[in-house]
């Protein structure tokens, strides 16, 4: 264990963002909305570029349920792993996959080059489990491989036992059968969302990226969580001025 | 992306001639410990009919969820979510409280009720039933979902006229990045003032039309290359 180990474990300062991390966790109302929780909080606590989550289907086929970029680009990073990459493997083994530098490490042909492409150039994966069932992983990535230090691993895997309890505790009959509907749904709330950010994206000529942040903002700003907000787009129930504004029709 | 378990269901499709793509799911469905299953499609959020049913409870499946105005695959429908209602007999009755009667009148013991949908989009819910109650182990519950979701891109390919021989091919091609597909799907609607569901039968009539891929075409429309209404 080295000394920077050591100092940062006992880190008064990262056991706050922790417990503000958790905090902010347990407020969110739906999984999907979790998820863009946890990633806001791996950038912050671990001094992250980017950070995604990705859980499995019941064919066993990863996919994105959030990310803390919604660009395309960083979108299918993530969602190129559902083949090859840190997320899959960490899930396959549901065990930490670490890579300081992807410019060295022949693991992943298509993942790494696309990774360093979009300037990511160390990568670190915590499968995230419920009980003894490994049902996806958090994935963190770093422009500034100094940044993945050696507590980062440890601080990767609160972020993510905090996650999984935030899903027990909205899960109070934990059965395997029940975490396993509560993941289709999730799923099926983020293609939502997908669908929510063209719509919104057309009516009011931004692009994706600004199209989710709108979405966000609303959501924040009304209380109304992000899968109804999308929802209610994609049925034309609000426009994309009162999504831009903030205020809720009658 | 490749899943064993759905290239296991999709040979299994393949296998069987003779009765319709829909008829043959619905017989896959109820081999997963069910005792009837019916596949029910829906307008405007009801369950308006039901286009395949199996095994000896499949008929009264159909009569419970298309006659009642309530129940299980309605919730499923109306919630977005699997209605998992194992236990008809002895579970609480107020849940579904027409349905559930009716189910115990008519032997039913649990029903299990899965919407088929692609985000906003859908299309019906697969049911399934049992004489006896009892909960779905998680593996029972991912086959469904497998074969749900294959429900699901038959019936769009097929309300998009494809063939079923050419629907064959499509579900076994269908991989690859969905995630510009779905973003896609909500600007088409928007600028052609179409429903989702009509908005990807478009995109996928077009792709067609053109010679390319969904998914190509897809990012040439977020790319804004490429306008259908223009």
């Amino acid at each position: 264990m080295s000394e920077d180990h050591v100092s940062r474990a006992s880190d008064p300062e990262l056991t706050t963002t922790l417990i503000r991390a958790m905090e902010a966790m347990a407020k969110e109302f739906d999984y999907v909305d979790l998820a863009s929780s946890l990633v806001s909080s791996a950038i912050d606590v671990l001094n992250a570029s980017a950070a995604g989550v990705m859980v499995s289907d019941a064919a066993h086929v990863l996919h994105v349920v959030a990310a803390s970029d919604e660009s395309m680009r960083t979108l299918e990073l993530f969602e190129i792993q559902a083949d090859e990459g840190p997320c899959l493997d960490s899930w396959v083994a549901g065990q930490q996959v670490i890579s300081y530098d992807l410019r060295l490490d022949d693991r992943w042909p298509i993942f790494s080059p696309r990774a360093v492409e979009s300037g990511y150039l160390a990568a670190l994966a915590t499968p995230l489990r419920v009980r003894d069932q490994c049902f996806g992983a958090l994935n963190i990535l770093w422009s500034d491989p100094q940044n993945l230090d050696e507590s980062a691993d440890q601080a990767a895997r609160a972020l993510a036992d905090l996650a999984a309890i935030g899903l027990i505790n909205r899960a109070l009959p934990i059965e395997a059968t029940f975490l396993a509907e509560q993941i289709q749904v999730t799923i099926n709330a983020r293609v939502t969302i997908e669908q929510a950010k063209g719509m919104l994206a057309e009516q009011a000529h931004v692009d994706m990226n600004a199209a989710y942040a709108l979405m966000r903002d609303f959501s924040r700003t009304t209380g109304i969580h992000l899968l109804e907000t999308a929802r209610r787009i994609l049925d034309r129930r609000i426009s994309a001025a009162q999504v831009m504004s903030g205020i809720v029709p009658e | 992306m490749a899943s064993a378990r759905r290239d296991h269901f999709l040979a299994e499709l393949g296998k069987s001639s003779g009765v319709s793509m829909t008829e043959r799911l619905c017989a896959m469905a109820l081999d997963v410990g069910a005792d009837g299953a019916a596949i029910l499609v829906q307008n405007d959020g009801q369950i308006t009919g039901c286009i395949a049913t199996a095994g000896p409870l499949g008929e009264t499946l159909r009569n419970l969820e298309v006659q009642r105005g309530e129940g299980p695959g309605h919730q499923a429908l109306r919630e977005h979510r699997a209605i998992l209602a194992d236990q008809l007999v002895t579970g609480p009755a107020e849940k579904w409280p027409i349905a559930s009667l009716d189910a115990r009148e008519r032997g039913l013991g649990a029903l299990f009720a899965l919407p088929l949908h692609v985000g906003s989009i859908s299309v019906g819910v697969l049911a399934t039933c049992r004489a006896e109650p009892g909960h779905l182990s998680r593996a029972q519950f991912s086959d469904l979902s497998v074969i749900a979701d294959l429900c699901t891109s038959a019936l769009l390919l097929a309300q998009a006229g494809l063939q079923e021989g050419a629907l064959m091919d499509l579900l076994s091609a269908e991989s690859g990045s969905q995630i510009p597909v779905h973003q896609a799907i909500g600007m088409v609607a928007e600028q052609e003032n179409l429903s989702t569901k009509d908005a990807l039968a478009r995109m996928r009539a077009f792709a067609l039309a053109e010679d390319m891929t969904v998914q190509e075409l897809s990012r040439r429309i977020i790319a804004r290359e490429i306008r259908m209404d223009g």
